[in-house]
């Protein structure tokens, strides 16, 4: 269980440290047997429902509207340059020194 | 008080210029000072100068072709962006996120002349049934500050139980307007999904959340839903369906119509005052002409996996968008609260897992929309309890997920099939704690919900009662 939270935690970007670990494994482990109750019902033969609306494929045409300006898109951003948004490298440039 | 009025009363009187709005919003300013603080429902309030300055202009520019909510002070939920203010969702992840837009429902209300006093303390990101999940501090109920507001509309609820605004905003996906209605004693409505615009709503799980008010009667919930329905282009599963005439609806008879008691609703596992005060509500209703009966409903039994799985795994893919690059601050802020139901959501929809796990959610969730529609077959309306217990003392549901969750097990079901259910209150424990109940309507019976909620206010008094004030 504790391998499978770090791996959660991986997966979700959520760094989780020593002592959180062990809370959230006893818990989760009663949450996940709790959601094991859906096994109890017939479900081989039923179809899935990913929403209840009765709109299908609501399009508009390709027209240019009113946005948000560049300042204000950008205005939250933490790091900004040039009118884009700065993010951490995400891949390491291995020729590099 | 001004603010124990409904919004017909406080309309009409502005009218005949028995009142002005400068006087309603000072009185808004009066309370939030007596008791925001110590109840801690707001997350951001507009200043003094800035509210008194707007309610001046507003009397100067006042006619008496004005909207019925023209002046009158009200307050949202901090998961519903605006301009000029913070939008928290009760998280420091967004601290100092400012909106460069504001959400439909929003400008809605802004554009009949209602005015913002401010934005509500809630559980992050709607993540609770508590309001005890806030990095803001927790929300205290007015009838008794030792005891949860209930959530994660808490603060909303708290704003109009404690007469600091003529109605309020909140976000239901699980309970969440409905549950802290009941707690403090005011009535809430969660519509039918699509029925208001969700556009500039801080998503929770996207196929269950909706967008509805909360106010001290059916009625002023009617007027607040005449305005905040219909369909909205930046929404693309709001409906298109033409929106009724909620206040027109108010009176039309109700005698003959069918109650529908699903049996899983009214065993007896949960708080006996609850259950028979809403045994009693149901009785009051019966004197309307209305009749009941039995319904055998056994997938509700599954209802809180249902809904966790769904609403975890939904949540795990929409709060994957706070990185910390366009807004907020990074990822280490989410409470355990959140962190549990990300982990959770991201385990069902993991390789290897989401067939068995989510999709088999998916494929219950069918279940319950074929048991509702079987059970609307057979009667008008569905009636439940609001909540399992009254508002329970601090630290109660912190730490204990599973009875955190069954907080929540008379209302998911409703928005993992998305018919509308009003919540109002029907009583007290004996200790002075309110009690609520629900009536649940088929899709898009707003009217038919609001009119017997309405009707059954008409021969009971539980929500003129308001807590102490200071």
């Amino acid at each position: 269980m504790k391998n499978q939270i770090l791996h959660l935690a991986k997966l979700a970007a959520l760094s989780i440290s020593g002592s959180e670990i062990k809370k959230y494994e006893k818990q989760l482990e009663v949450i996940f047997e709790y959601m094991d109750q859906i096994k109890q019902l017939d479900l081989a033969a039923v179809p899935e429902t990913f929403r209840t609306t009765e709109e299908e494929n609501v399009l508009r045409g390709d027209i240019v509207t009113p946005s948000l300006s560049q300042s204000d898109a950008l205005r939250n951003a933490r790091r900004t340059h040039n009118g884009f948004f700065v993010v951490s490298a995400i891949m390491k440039d291995e020729h590099a020194a | 008080m001004l603010l124990d009025r409904s919004i017909n009363e406080l309309a009409t009187r502005l009218r005949k210029r028995k009142i002005t709005i400068e006087q309603l919003v000072c009185e808004s300013i009066a309370r939030c000072k007596a008791q925001a603080k110590e109840l801690n429902c707001f997350i951001s309030l507009r200043t003094e100068q800035d509210l008194l300055e707007e309610a001046r202009k507003k009397d100067a520019d006042f006619t008496v072709d004005k909207h019925q909510l023209y002046g009158l002070p009200f307050s949202v939920k901090d998961s519903y962006v605006t301009h000029h203010l913070p939008t928290t969702s009760g998280s420091k992840i967004l601290k100092d996120f400012i909106s460069p837009y504001a959400a439909t429902v929003v400008e809605k209300l802004l554009a009949t002349g209602a005015i913002l006093i401010g934005k509500n303390n809630q559980d992050s990101w709607g993540h609770g049934a508590s309001n005890e999940n806030s990095d803001f501090g927790v929300v205290r109920n007015p009838w008794n500050p030792a005891y949860i507001s209930g959530g994660s509309s808490g603060g909303s609820a708290v704003a109009v139980a404690a007469r600091m605004v003529a109605f309020a905003i909140g976000e239901d996906t699980g309970g969440s307007i409905r549950n802290p209605a009941s707690m403090c004693g005011v009535s809430g409505l969660k519509v039918t999904y699509g029925r208001v615009s969700r556009y500039g709503t801080i998503a929770y799980a996207s196929s269950l959340d909706t967008v509805g008010p909360i106010a001290k009667t059916a009625e002023d919930l009617t007027q607040v839903l005449q305005v905040i329905a219909g369909v909205d282009a930046k929404d693309g599963s709001s409906s298109q369906r033409p929106v009724d005439n909620y206040p027109a609806s108010l009176l039309k008879p109700v005698a003959g119509k069918i109650l529908g008691l699903p049996k899983q609703f009214f065993g007896t596992n949960y708080h006996p005052e609850v259950r028979s005060t809403v045994l009693e509500a149901i009785a009051q209703l019966k004197t309307l002409g209305l009749q009941t009966v039995e319904l055998d409903m056994p997938v509700l039994d599954f209802a809180i996996p249902i809904y966790y799985m769904l609403a975890s795994s939904e949540t795990s893919s929409n709060l994957a968008r706070y990185d910390g690059v366009r807004y907020g601050t990074d990822r280490d802020g989410f409470l355990p609260e959140s962190a549990r139901r990300i982990m959770l959501g991201t385990y069902a929809l993991s390789a290897g897992y989401a067939e068995d796990l989510y999709k088999n959610a998916q494929r219950a969730r069918t279940l319950l929309v074929n048991s509702y529609q079987a059970a609307f077959a057979q009667c008008d309306f569905i009636v439940a309890p609001t909540t399992p217990s009254p508002a329970q003392k601090f630290g109660e549901l912190l730490d204990n997920p599973i009875e955190n969750m069954l907080a929540d097990l008379f209302t998911a079901t409703v928005n993992i099939v998305g018919v509308p259910s009003i919540a109002l209150p029907i009583g007290f424990t004996k200790t002075k704690l309110p009690i609520g109940m629900q009536i649940i309507g088929n899709k898009f019976q707003e009217a038919a919900v609001l009119q017997l909620a309405h009707q059954y206010q008409q021969i009971t008094q539980w929500h003129t009662q308001a807590p102490p004030t200071k």
